[in-house]
């Protein structure tokens, strides 16, 4: 049997496939289009929350003060705080949404557990972000409001790992702020409410 | 409920990106094949057409708050910016929807306007020019590999000659056509229409159509999907030239037709045919016409780098 000849080649034939030794800076150069491409990306993904002012993704602070030096501006921190509960917060965060929401996680001081989460907002009263407190359900309801200028509403919610959760939000000097204490009743976290000022005393 | 879907305007992002990565590697790469910018440009266009339904579908945890804080583009970040009383995203939407359905309106119109027949009667079987024709069609496509095409020829002032149906294919010419043709010029220019034939080229602009509606606010695919019919021109007369050996008569074919084409009204497009023109011309006349087929390092790397892309965003 004998091989057929090959085909002649065609005058001017296109581009031809690249050699060997430069196979690797072709592909390179292909790389290097995504890659650019990606970056180009990025910066323009940043432009829309820049203009609002909001962060991208998830900001992690390692303390309270960092938080608002970064923030410029001082948190609302209960001037009532419980024993209990250890200072400092265990995580600041500051997420994407309207109105510059920050949420700080406090553990209990004995057994180490999550027991108190204060989430806010800085620049004016949105509903918060979802996911920025964990989902829960309704147990009770209960309005408190007693001064028409300060509303607080409390609620029981029980999240999805069977905490139960006392959950006051509060409408304070243009900030939306909301209270979960793992407790047994609502004294405490009314006076925790009822003492938010901005900074710690 | 949002005006526009999310699942639609997230199409229209994704194929702005495919088109601009795709156009970028046929400029970095120095693609000159037209099958293989053929081919790349086809990954731009049906890409994103696949690959938003079936993410969403496939990959529900797209919608996870973890993914969205990492994505790019995720319409909570940008709708919080209104424009015009939309969230950004829609807002930015119907201004692209309207600069897309220009485009497809003009080229729609073009179509239409060159593709007329002015309502002109067919020649009967028995006309030698009939004849003359058929035989040329039947011999070039024996010699392409292709059923030969049924011929129709009418009566027109016009220059026609363009196929026409998708279950039965007609070749139709206007005896405007055959007046100034020679036939060396007619046998290339119909080696040229077959080649479109061979290549399902008809189907081909179908679906470019139907994807260019689904793209509808995509303006970038619709400037692609035109390159692309560009490229479709172009690999049809590297295949006439080849099957004919004769790239200059088609180049004279091409110019003749442009010619007797100039007393129509053609605006402001008509100068960008032109361009066109006189660029096959080139082509043809400067040994540019040559066969190809795909480059598949290009197109796998432009795959590749899509999916990662199209991964990232939202």
């Amino acid at each position: 049997m004998t091989a057929s000849p090959a085909a002649p080649p065609i005058p001017g034939h296109g581009a031809p496939p690249p050699a060997p030794t430069s196979r690797v800076a072709y592909v390179a150069r292909g790389v290097m289009v995504f890659v650019v491409g990606a970056l180009l990306l990025r910066v323009a993904d940043a432009v829309v929350p820049g203009w609002l002012g909001e962060p991208r993704a998830v900001i992690r602070y390692e303390s309270v003060q960092s938080a608002e030096r970064d923030l410029g501006t001082r948190l609302m921190i209960p001037a009532v705080f419980p024993d209990r509960l250890s200072w400092p917060p265990i995580e600041v965060l500051h997420t994407p949404g309207a109105d510059r929401p920050v949420r700080m996680t406090f553990r209990s001081a004995s057994t180490g557990d999550v027991v108190c989460v204060i989430a806010q907002t800085l620049d004016g009263t949105a509903a918060l972000p979802p996911g920025m407190l964990v989902e829960g359900n309704l147990d009770a309801h209960v309005a408190i409001s007693r001064d028409p200028d300060h509303p607080v509403v409390v609620q029981v919610v029980r999240t999805p790992d069977g905490t139960v959760w006392r959950e006051a939000t509060s409408l304070i000097q243009n900030r939306r702020v909301v209270i979960r204490l793992v407790d047994t009743d609502d004294t405490v976290l009314l006076r925790m409410v009822r003492s938010l000022r901005r900074g710690r005393v | 409920m949002p005006l526009i879907p999310d699942l639609v305007i997230g199409l229209t992002l994704h194929s702005l990106i495919a088109c601009v990565s795709v156009e970028g590697v046929i400029r970095a790469l120095a693609v000159r094949a037209p099958a293989t910018r053929i081919a790349l440009r086809d990954l731009a266009l049906v890409l994103p057409v696949v690959f938003v339904p079936v993410a969403t579908w496939l990959a529900p945890w797209r919608t996870s708050d973890e993914f969205l804080a990492q994505a790019l583009f995720v319409s909570q970040r940008f709708d919080r910016l209104v424009v015009g009383d939309l969230p950004f995203r829609q807002s930015a939407w119907w201004v692209c929807a309207a600069i897309g359905a220009l485009f497809l309106a003009r080229d729609v119109r073009l179509r239409l306007h060159r593709n007329h027949a002015d309502a002109g009667r067919d020649l009967p079987d028995d006309d030698a020019r009939v004849s003359l024709i058929d035989g040329l069609v039947r011999q070039l496509s024996e010699r392409m590999g292709v059923a030969p095409p049924v011929v129709r020829i009418v009566d027109s002032a016009k220059p026609l000659m363009h196929l026409e149906g998708v279950r039965r294919r007609h070749l139709l010419f206007s005896t405007a056509t055959l007046a100034h043709l020679t036939e060396p010029q007619l046998e290339a220019a119909i080696a040229h229409e077959l080649s479109h034939l061979a290549s399902r080229d008809l189907r081909r602009s179908i679906v470019l159509v139907s994807v260019r509606l689904v793209l509808i606010a995509s303006p970038l695919a619709h400037i692609i999907a035109r390159r692309q019919h560009q490229e479709l021109e172009w690999r049809a007369d590297d295949t006439a030239a080849h099957v004919t050996g004769r790239p200059i008569a088609l180049a004279r074919a091409l110019v003749a037709s442009g010619k007797a084409a100039s007393g129509d009204y053609l605006g402001l497009l008509g100068q960008g045919r032109l361009e066109a023109l006189e660029r096959r011309c080139h082509r043809l006349a400067n040994d540019e016409h040559a066969l190809a087929e795909p480059h598949y390092l290009p197109l796998s790397l432009t795959a590749v780098g899509l999916l990662v892309t199209m991964c990232l965003v939202s």
